[in-house]
């Protein structure tokens, strides 16, 4: 069995729940469009790096919601969706190996399937969002999001191997929202930031998408390290822990 | 308590505490969340059009991270146990037991994450009337446990789950709360509206209004039956 075809076979799980399909969809749709709509539509100033320096700008309030609330909902949404996707292949992927699968394949399917959920509700979250809200540069409003997802999602898929189920929607359900939510916030956190808020997994895509979203430049070369270095070391323990398990499970 | 429903109850305690994580994470992530929360709702309030000071700010972050931690904690209990619990029926345990089980579960649970939170709050901030914050935020904790436990009784999968109870907190907090000063009939109705309101007059000695009382109690309440009900039929259903 090859990896497509276990992708196949997974993503049908997912076809069939008519109920998660709407709630992917409809969960963006509430967070994003109630913090445009609720904010105070008065300009707030903050801090981004344009032309190689910090200057300070000001945006009227909703766009700035508007725009941090897209990875927010992108950390909490796909948190969740790699923390079940990682607890569901504890529970199905050895059988496939049983079945014949190469256990390369299977963690290669698995990683995929949390890649397409990610791009889904982050992709939601982005297209709901631009109803009210225009980025200066799209592409890179888009990019920064999904690494903000791809991110969340492998920290929601080591927390499942770290915490088990209930441990880990413990810390779904309150990291994104003390990272992104609050230290990565330029509604909560004025002026720069500290040392340690810039070590979270949500630091780097926040920049990024602050910076795609209110100036027309590239400029936060830190920030973009920062936002793959993340995603990079996480794929590597999730890849080192399904190694681990397929191995003791082939054995 | 029969002596069937305290041996169930005494099972679930014994997997809870299996897993030290559940119980090191149920005690670190609230002074985590209040401490991040505190100073940051009272700005975020200005932003949504509200007025809250940041004792106000600090009451309303320890109410929602036990609200969050119980309503998630009993979704996920009694969702796991759903299988187990139609074996023990068949195999001769009376419904109520088990109902009587995961209540006491959720209550269990909603006063650990209280004292937390209020022990936290108690530590780090000047707390008018403690005793009326512990009531609205153990009020608002049961609250979020029984919808915990009756989602697990209709929304089968993890994420969905999940994705539910988040739905709800964030139109709870950011639509009904005082965070954004929400009024009308929508606002108030939400389940935290009245624990939230009360909680806030706790943290700055202010007066309290019937009115939260009486929907506190209702709500709290109503989903008690609710839940147990559903709890129950999961049950015989089996």
């Amino acid at each position: 069995m090859n990896l497509l075809a276990i992708v196949l076979l997974l993503m049908r799980e997912y076809r069939r729940n008519a109920l998660l399909l709407a709630l992917l969809v409809v969960v963006p749709v509430v967070f994003i469009t109630l913090a445009i709509y609720t904010t105070e539509d008065i300009p707030l100033s903050f801090t981004v790096r344009d032309d190689g320096e910090q200057v300070t700008i000001s945006e009227p309030m909703p766009d700035v919601h508007g725009a941090i609330m897209v990875p927010i909902t992108a950390a909490f949404l796909a948190g969740l969706v790699g923390l079940f996707a990682m607890l569901g292949a504890a529970r199905s992927d050895s059988r496939l190996i049983v079945a014949g699968a190469s256990p390369a394949a299977v963690t290669g399917a698995r990683l995929a399937i949390i890649v397409v959920l990610t791009m889904i509700v982050t992709l939601v979250a982005i297209g709901v969002a631009l109803i009210d809200f225009r980025p200066e540069v799209l592409w890179a409003f888009v990019a920064a999001n999904l690494l903000v997802g791809f991110t969340y999602a492998l920290v929601g898929a080591i927390a499942a191997v770290l915490a088990g189920r209930l441990g880990g929607a413990y810390l779904m359900f309150i990291l994104p929202m003390i990272d992104i939510g609050i230290y990565q916030d330029p509604m909560l956190v004025s002026g720069p930031q500290e040392f340690w808020m810039k070590l979270l997994p949500g630091f780097g895509g926040t920049r990024l998408v602050l910076d795609a979203g209110f100036t027309d430049g590239f400029d936060e070369w830190t920030a973009l390290a920062a936002a793959l270095v993340w995603p990079l070391l996480l794929v590597a323990a999730v890849v080192y822990i399904f190694g681990a398990a397929r191995t003791r499970i082939v054995r | 308590m029969s002596s069937a429903t305290a041996e169930v109850i005494g099972a679930g305690a014994r997997q809870y505490v299996r897993e030290p994580m559940n119980l090191v994470l149920l005690l670190v992530l609230p002074p985590l969340f209040i401490v991040a929360m505190s100073s940051a709702i009272s700005t975020f309030s200005g932003v949504l059009g509200g007025n809250l000071g940041e004792r106000a700010g600090a009451g309303l972050s320890g109410l929602w991270a036990a609200s969050i931690l119980t309503g998630v904690a009993s979704f996920f209990l009694a969702s796991a146990s759903a299988r187990v619990d139609g074996r023990l029926v068949l195999a001769g345990l009376h419904p109520t037991s088990l109902t009587a089980a995961h209540v006491t579960a959720t209550l269990t649970i909603a006063l650990v994450t209280t004292t937390v939170s209020v022990g936290i709050l108690l530590a780090t901030q000047t707390v008018g009337r403690p005793e009326v914050l512990f009531a609205a935020i153990l009020a608002a904790a049961l609250i979020y446990g029984f919808i915990g436990s009756l989602l697990s009784v209709y929304v089968r999968g993890d994420l969905e789950g999940s994705f539910v109870i988040i739905l709800l907190f964030m139109l709870d907090a950011f639509v009904g709360g005082p965070l954004a000063a929400g009024e009308g009939v929508f606002a108030e109705s939400l389940p935290l509206h009245s624990p939230s309101e009360i909680s806030i007059a706790g943290m700055v000695d202010a007066p309290v209004k019937d009115s939260w009382v009486a929907w506190s109690g209702g709500y709290l309440l109503v989903l008690a039956a609710v839940a147990a009900l559903a709890l129950s039929r999961r049950r015989v259903g089996g």
